[in-house]
């Protein structure tokens, strides 16, 4: 027997629902670990109120001993997990949910089974990781802010380091101009290669006219709603003689900045281990040199 | 045998194809390393992480005085390179080897190698 529970209230209990069906059980089970990476220990770190995640518990000792494992399991789920996989695992186990009984000592409590509880579960699953918020011109506004007070809408997206680093290839061959660009190319993207004309130095003025060139715009020269999702994004250089590079940063839906170094791992923190806040003072080791702030836009080339 | 240097974040990392001759010296410098207790654990970071040596079917990654050494079988050994003699050694064969920009690249890398 299997007892599902999804992890989505912040005051009330969860509610439990009860599979009693062994056949439907193992099979569930089977899927369930086709993929072990898809389970996790709790939810995402960023998960907030809504759907964070799926627990199954196991209530009988044969089924944990024939599939090895232990009689707690949890899917991660929702926004932020990132993974079709895991939204797949999810909707199985809310359909089993629909099929089984409501595990509760309260005869009245039947939301385990409700048909609206169920189908706000299965939204959940769909609901867009990224949030439209307005980029305004500070006070003390950079000089290409332009006069007045400037407002561009622009979208925020969840962190989701997982996406760049669960698969190795996709790991080796994105940089940090495809993290800023969420773009995925496997082409360890240049700036300017995708408009044909890639910077020819690195500094902070040619790398700018080959991002310009595919497509970005300077911070506050605004994108409209047709050119969603609208990255904010911020370019460095180092200028260290020998070793003269770029990078790129981008800013997430929680409130920090995430980035990839090459072909290291997509994160959110900088050579000091602490979580970026401001790409302008954060640790960023070689890359002295801060360029500006920027706009990524769907139709954005990149290669 | 070629050497990957382990540094960019925006521009690809140099890959710099050496001497045949270097592979049997490599041998013989990871043959003096003692196993390390410790796992290997590349540096993650902005700014120069390693190198990634590739020698036939073997895979040797070197980053801040460990080594791993990975071969076909899937097995990996963790070695010491206390004092990063043989990481100073790969960035001398990348330097003679590589062109004038890889050439600038390991000056900057073992000036911070061998800063105190």
């Amino acid at each position: 027997m299997l007892l599902i529970t999804p992890d989505v209230f912040s005051g009330r209990p969860n509610p439990s629902s009860v599979v009693t069906d062994t056949a439907e059980a193992r099979a569930a089970l089977t899927e369930l670990l086709r993929d072990r990476s898809l389970l996790g220990d709790g939810p995402a770190a960023d998960a907030g109120l809504g759907l964070r995640g799926i627990g199954v518990e196991l209530t009988n000792d044969e089924l944990a001993t024939d599939f090895g494992v232990a009689s707690r399991l949890y899917v991660p789920a929702g926004t932020g997990t990132g993974d079709g996989r895991a939204s797949e695992l999810a909707e199985r186990l809310i359909a089993l949910m629909a099929r089984g009984t409501p595990a509760t000592a309260d005869a009245g409590d039947t939301v385990a089974t409700d048909a609206g509880f169920l189908q706000f579960l299965r939204a959940q699953l769909t609901r867009p990781s990224s949030a439209t918020t307005g980029d305004t011109a500070a006070p003390q506004a950079p000089p290409e802010a332009g006069p007045g007070d400037v407002v561009c809408q622009i979208e925020l997206g969840a962190f989701n380091p997982g996406f760049w680093n669960n698969d190795a290839n996709v790991r080796l061959h994105n940089n940090c101009y495809n993290y800023a660009s969420n773009k995925r190319t496997n082409t360890f993207a240049q700036p300017g290669r995708g408009c044909g004309h890639q910077y020819t130095q690195i500094t902070c003025a040619e790398v700018t006219r080959a991002a310009l060139c595919d497509g970005l715009h300077r911070r506050f020269d605004c994108f409209p709603a047709s050119q969603k999702p609208r990255y904010l994004v911020a370019l460095v250089v180092s200028p260290t003689p020998g070793f003269i590079d770029y990078h790129w940063y981008r800013k997430q839906k929680e409130g920090f900045w995430g980035h990839k170094p090459g072909n290291t791992a997509a994160r959110n923190v900088d050579n000091s281990n602490h979580l970026i806040l401001n790409p302008e003072t954060c640790d960023r080791g070689p890359y002295t040199i801060f360029c500006g702030y920027f706009y990524t836009c769907v139709s954005q080339k990149i290669n | 045998m070629t050497i990957e240097i382990l540094a960019y974040s925006g521009r690809p990392d140099p890959v710099i194809a050496v001497e045949d001759g270097a592979a049997g010296e490599l041998e013989t410098r990871l043959a003096r390393l003692v196993p390390s207790p410790r796992g290997f654990a590349p540096a993650d970071r902005l700014g120069y992480r390693g190198l990634r040596v590739r020698s036939g079917a073997v895979e040797i990654e070197v980053s801040d005085g460990h080594v791993r050494v990975s071969g076909t079988d899937g097995r990996a050994t963790d070695l010491d390179d206390a004092g990063r003699g043989l990481e100073r050694w790969l960035l001398e064969r990348a330097r003679a080897a590589g062109g004038a920009d890889d050439h600038a690249l390991v000056e900057a890398i073992l000036r911070e190698v061998e800063r105190p």
